[in-house]
This record gives C-alpha cells, sequence and structure tokens, in this order.
C-alpha cells in the first residue's frame, strides 16, 4: 500500500492544525494525531491494526510548529514500511518522534522565533516608519513583513515534507549540515546594523549646527533611548517601561515642566 | 453593536491564525493593526498603534510552553478604541492613541490568562481523544479537533466583542473626564513611545559582539543625513543592503568560515 499524492497534500495541509488542541499534559500530539489520520485510514484498512496505529501516536509531543513537516515526512515514510511489512519493529516510531522533536525544536526557535520573526518585523516597522506619510505606499511595511517571513516558512512546510517524505531518515543528516547558530549570528549582525540606521533615521539632523534647538533635542531622545536600554538589561519590561514613562510625563506637567 | 460583532469576528479570526491554525502571522501587530484599520476605515492609525506594539511587543517568543502576551487581541483592540475616539471626539490624535495604546496592553495580558485556561482545558480534549483512538474512531477525532479551533475563534471574539461593547459607553468618558495634567502628560508620553520600542531592539541585537556594527551604522547614516543629504529611503536602502553583504561575506574577517 502507498500513499497517494493527494494524501500528501491533505496530509501537508492538516499538519497547519499542528497546535489546535495544544495542552500542557501532551503538547502537540493530538495536532500530530490529526495530520497523521488520512494516511492511517489508507495505510490500516483493518480495525485492530489501525487502532494501535492510532495509540502510537498518542504520546506526548511538542516541536515547533513550522518543523512538524520534516518530521510529520519521515513518520509517514516508516508508517508505509510497517503496513508493507518490510519494517517489523513498531516502536521505532516513537523512537524517531521522541529523537527528532527536541533539535528540531531548539532549531526552530532559535532560527524562527528568536531571529527571524524579530528581524524582519524590523524591517516591515522601518518601512512603514519611512512610508506612512505618503498615501500609495502606506500598507508596503506589513506585505513586506508577511512576504519575506512566509517564504523559509512556506519552504520548510511544503518543500522540507516533501524532501523529508522521499529521503525517509536520510533528512536527519541534511538538517545536521545547517548550521543554523552562525546563520542566527548573521541575522543579528544585520539586525544590529538595522537598529543603528533606524535610530538615525528617526531622530536625525537635517542641517549639522552645533547647538541649534533640533541638536539639543536629538542628544536627549539618544539619551532617553540609552536610558530605556540599560533599565531593559535590568529586566524591566517594556510594558512596564511604558507605565512609567506617561507617569513620569503626568508629573512633569503637572509641575509645569 | 455591528461593529462590535466585527471586531469580535476579526479577534477570534486572528487568534485562530496566531493559537491554532497556521502561523503565517497575520496575527502580528503590524498586520493585525493594519487590517483592523483598513476594517474600520483608518488604515494611517492601525498602521502606527500596530507598529508601536509590534516593537513593544518584539521579543516576546512563544518558546517551547511558554504563552507570551496577547499582541494581536491587544493591536485589535486598541486600534478600535483609538479609532472610534477619534471619530467622536475633537481631542488631538497624540492624546488618543497614547491613551488607547496604554489601555490595549493590560488586555493583552487578559488575552494571555485565557489563553492558559483554554489550554488548561484541552486537556480534556485530548483525554477524550486518547478514548476515541483506543476505538479507532477517526471521525470523532476529527470533530474534536474542531470543536478546539472553535473554542479557539471564540476566545477571541468574546474578549474583543465585550472590550469593544464595553469601550464605547465608558472608554470616552473617562477620556473626557481625565484632568488636563494627564492629558497633557499623555500627550507627552506619545513621543517616547518609539524610543522604548527602539530600546527594546538594542537590546534584543546589539549583543557585546555587534556594537562596534551598531555604533558605525548609526554614525554613518548620520553622517550621510546631515552633510551629503541623501534621501532617507535610498539611505536606508543602502544601509540594508551593506548589512545583508556584511552578514554573509563575513567569513573573510574570520578564521572558520564556512557556508550556511
Amino acid at each position: 500500500m502507498k500513499l497517494s499524492r493527494f494524501d500528501l497534500i491533505v496530509t501537508m495541509y492538516r499538519s497547519l492544525f499542528v497546535e489546535t488542541v495544544w495542552n500542557f499534559e501532551r503538547m502537540q500530539s493530538v495536532g500530530f494525531l490529526y495530520a497523521i489520520i488520512p494516511a492511517i485510514r489508507k495505510l490500516y484498512p483493518n480495525k485492530i491494526k489501525r487502532i494501535s496505529a492510532l495509540k502510537r501516536h498518542l504520546k506526548p509531543f511538542s516541536t515547533h510548529p513550522y518543523m512538524t513537516g520534516i518530521i510529520l515526512g519521515v513518520i509517514l515514510k516508516k508508517e508505509e514500511e510497517i503496513a508493507c511489512g518490510t519494517e517489523e519493529n513498531t516502536k521505532v516510531i516513537d523512537d524517531i518522534k521522541s529523537n527528532m522533536m527536541g533539535p528540531l525544536a531548539a532549531l526552530g526557535d532559535s532560527f524562527f522565533w528568536s531571529a527571524w520573526r524579530p528581524l524582519i518585523a524590523l524591517l516591515g516597522t522601518t518601512i512603514t516608519m519611512l512610508s506612512v506619510k505618503n498615501q500609495c505606499s502606506i500598507i508596503l511595511g506589513p506585505v513586506v513583513f508577511l512576504i519575506i517571513y512566509n517564504i523559509p516558512h512556506f519552504y520548510l512546510r511544503c518543500i522540507g515534507f516533501i524532501k523529508a517524505y522521499n529521503s525517509g531518515l536520510g533528512i536527519i543528516s541534511t538538517i545536521r549540515n545547517l548550521n543554523i547558530q552562525k546563520l542566527v549570528e548573521r541575522l543579528y549582525l544585520i539586525g544590529a546594523i538595522m537598529a543603528g540606521c533606524v535610530i538615525a533615521l528617526l531622530f536625525s539632523w537635517d542641517k549639522f549646527k552645533l547647538l541649534d534647538i533640533e541638536f539639543i533635542r536629538n542628544i536627549f531622545f539618544f539619551s532617553v533611548i540609552l536610558l530605556l536600554t540599560v533599565a531593559l538589561k535590568f529586566q524591566i519590561t517594556a510594558t512596564k517601561l511604558l507605565y512609567i514613562i506617561i507617569i513620569i510625563c503626568t508629573i512633569s506637567v503637572y509641575f509645569g515642566f | 453593536m455591528q461593529k462590535a460583532i466585527i471586531v469580535g469576528i476579526l479577534g477570534g479570526l486572528f487568534n485562530l491564525e496566531g493559537r491554532a491554525i497556521g502561523e503565517l502571522m497575520f496575527s502580528q501587530p503590524l498586520v493585525a493593526g493594519t487590517i483592523t484599520g483598513w476594517l474600520l476605515g483608518d488604515i494611517h492609525t492601525g498602521l502606527i498603534i500596530g507598529a508601536i506594539l509590534q516593537l513593544i511587543w518584539i521579543n516576546m517568543l512563544p518558546v517551547g510552553a511558554s504563552i507570551p502576551p496577547d499582541s494581536s487581541l491587544a493591536s485589535v483592540l486598541g486600534v478600535t478604541f483609538a479609532i472610534s475616539l477619534l471619530s467622536s471626539h475633537k481631542l488631538p490624535s497624540d492624546i488618543i492613541m497614547a491613551y488607547s495604546v496604554a489601555l490595549a496592553i493590560p488586555l493583552g495580558l487578559v488575552g494571555k490568562w485565557m489563553d492558559f485556561h483554554l489550554r488548561e482545558f484541552n486537556a480534556n480534549l485530548s483525554h477524550r481523544v486518547s478514548m476515541y483512538a483506543s476505538q479507532g474512531n477517526t471521525v470523532a477525532i476529527d470533530l474534536i479537533t474542531g470543536a478546539a479551533v472553535v473554542l479557539s475563534f471564540f476566545k477571541g471574539f468574546i474578549l474583543c466583542f465585550i472590550a469593544t461593547l464595553l469601550a464605547d459607553r465608558i472608554l470616552l468618558d473617562i477620556l473626557v473626564s481625565l484632568p488636563h495634567q494627564i492629558k497633557d502628560g499623555l500627550r507627552l508620553s506619545w513621543k517616547f513611545f518609539p524610543a522604548i520600542g527602539i530600546a527594546v531592539i538594542i537590546n534584543m541585537f546589539c549583543v557585546k559582539k555587534f556594537i562596534s556594527f551598531f555604533i558605525g551604522s548609526y554614525l554613518f547614516v548620520v553622517i550621510l543625513l546631515a552633510v551629503a543629504g541623501f534621501s532617507k529611503i535610498i539611505l536606508f536602502l543602502i544601509v540594508l543592503s551593506i548589512a545583508i553583504l556584511m552578514a554573509f561575506e563575513m567569513r573573510k574577517f574570520q578564521k572558520d568560515g564556512e557556508i550556511c
């Protein structure tokens, strides 16, 4: 019994729902089961075998949502082999899942959550700041954010899934050869350079004159930003800082500043 | 009432998108605020409030089992408040925007609290799923996932619907009755909100290693703007391309250079 292309597409579509029944006991296990159900229905027409296949996927499962495609691909390949009878040991499914989910979650968290999304969000907000006054390019920022952000996302979801299905366990060595740590560092470098650029663009001199009012205002804002950065380093969250600023402003207005 | 239903549906959809299905990041404040603003007829306000909230919450990451503040619902509600206040009252827009952002942030925390309880409730659904799995009933598992989708939608819907309904009656009266010192304080503090966002970005990206790059790019842009009179957009594109080139050609500066 082999899975058709249609089954693969249905599974890919269902893998979007992986975080739906997220709970603290078994995390995304229901979502993973939901994604793999069409394949199980097709591979195991026999009810007893189907039940044991469903039960295999009830253990706790948690990974980065974008990485489920890769794990699903590998698991589908293995389930196929089990259904054909070439693979006897059903415990191998469990081992693959528990060995892949941790490293892939770490990979996805460090690339997507802590580097890629902030960087592209910074890009989007910067474009918004630059283009908000212009009526024609007003939504350029959000559009750029969505498009650029989703390129690696869809690459992993779709092409990663197909590649994992075709190459089975061979995908693991491909992933190991990716040097994500270095890539994340490079994204951080781009972020640092862009942060400097953004400050300069927001609080900029049009004409360079010492001790001009504009000059003093810019120096003031720059020192406020440095002060806020130091405050953030001491674990005061940004939302708290926002309310502290409102209170300070109100007090200074009250005393006629 | 009609507006409350629209905002509720929007909030529900964004909650679904961000917490359950797909995660294409339509639910990030920058996009969610813009779409809300577009539907309520004022893209400009939506964009600005979305961008501010995006910057403030840029480092709130859903790593592992941690739940970040619900930035999408906060931005939907912040934009809704701002637009309804702007249309019904003749106050300066600075005051109204600062007021709506300050009100929307606690609602994001309420959303986080609701999310926590929803995820605790999901444990019951998960028990049901294991029961049906041992009976081999796959249709029931599909239905339970559908039920979880509906629950997630209603979490966003209820929060946005109630907040918008209440906001229409109460918020305006509170804002008008505030003493003028607080109003002026809000107006003054609005100028500092982008500064908070930039501080968050510096805190996030400028690790010790890259601080010289940060200062270098700041001086580069300042000097080019002041002396050579470049336009801001062109300058931004130049800096961006230099940054990308430096990041991916950096192996020239490193001993153990290898391509990702």
